[in-house]
């Protein structure tokens, strides 16, 4: 076992690897996650002030509007649309979605399981990329929504 | 229940991501033709029973959520056994924590 592990080659110039578009879509939807994860104190403290009395909800909306909290919110919404997007991809390929038999695109053979014997990788990545283009665009959306629900 | 492997978490996400999913869509829809105008509104919309309902299902879908992710995350990327052990029950307990004081601002709205 240590044998094996010591043999094989390691390559972690984090400069010279190129991520695939399926990669970066993937580690986004992490880092969007997490992102979201990290707001949740601040997004449940803002829920739970908005409902106590109007003077806090005042407050809040007050907070939303200043430049820090249309900063936040623009990361949020980002964060939540390429999450949201993301993990459909997900759900997508959870589904066998991505794998297009018999594609003209198709590069290659891939026994999946016995299911799928050709898989279209040229669906694959037009997935990925619909999802990091649709969430920054959807992110941009809600960003937008927000701000028209915030004017006074 | 595995906790921490098996076919259930996984599950889980899935099915909380879904029905996230429909909130959002829900609040989209109801910002878009009915947005609440002022706090007297938005208070009213969640202290009916069904809007309490759906928040409270809300959070807790989000909170379930959010845990399975962390979890996974700190699966991937903490080797430590005794800092995972303490990462998982810190975000456990802030998670748990959240959902009591969304259960208590929720009853608050009727007095309770």
């Amino acid at each position: 076992m240590k044998e094996a592990r010591s043999r094989r080659p390691v390559f972690l110039d984090l400069w010279r690897i190129r991520f695939p578009i399926g990669a970066i879509a993937s580690i986004g939807h992490r880092v969007a996650g997490v992102l979201v994860a990290l707001a949740l104190p601040a997004l449940v403290t803002g829920f739970v002030r908005s409902l106590e009395s109007e003077q806090s909800f005042r407050a809040v909306v007050a907070l939303l509007r200043s430049p820090l909290g249309l900063l936040a919110l623009l990361v949020l919404c980002w964060a939540f649309g390429h999450h949201l997007l993301a993990g459909v991809r997900h759900l997508l390929m959870d589904a066998h979605f991505e794998w297009s038999p018999g594609h003209p695109d198709t590069v290659g053979r891939l026994d999946v399981g016995g299911r799928h014997s050709l898989a279209s990788l040229h669906h694959a990545r037009a997935m990925a990329w619909s999802a990091i283009v649709g969430g920054i665009v959807l992110g941009l959306l809600l960003f937008t929504a927000a701000l028209s629900a915030l004017a006074p | 229940m595995r906790v921490f492997g098996g076919l259930r978490p996984w599950v889980l996400q899935r099915l909380s991501a879904l029905y996230l999913l429909a909130c959002f869509v829900a609040l989209a829809l109801m910002l878009g033709f009915a947005r609440p105008a002022g706090y007297a509104q938005w208070r009213a919309g969640i202290a009916h029973p069904l809007g309490m309902a759906a928040a409270l299902a809300f959070f807790t879908a989000l909170f379930l959520h959010t845990w399975i992710g962390l979890r996974d995350v700190l699966l991937d990327y903490v080797k430590p056994l005794w800092l995972r052990g303490v990462l998982f029950t810190a975000i456990a307990a802030a998670l748990v924590a959240g959902e009591g004081w969304v259960l208590v601002a929720l009853a608050r709205l009727h007095g309770l």
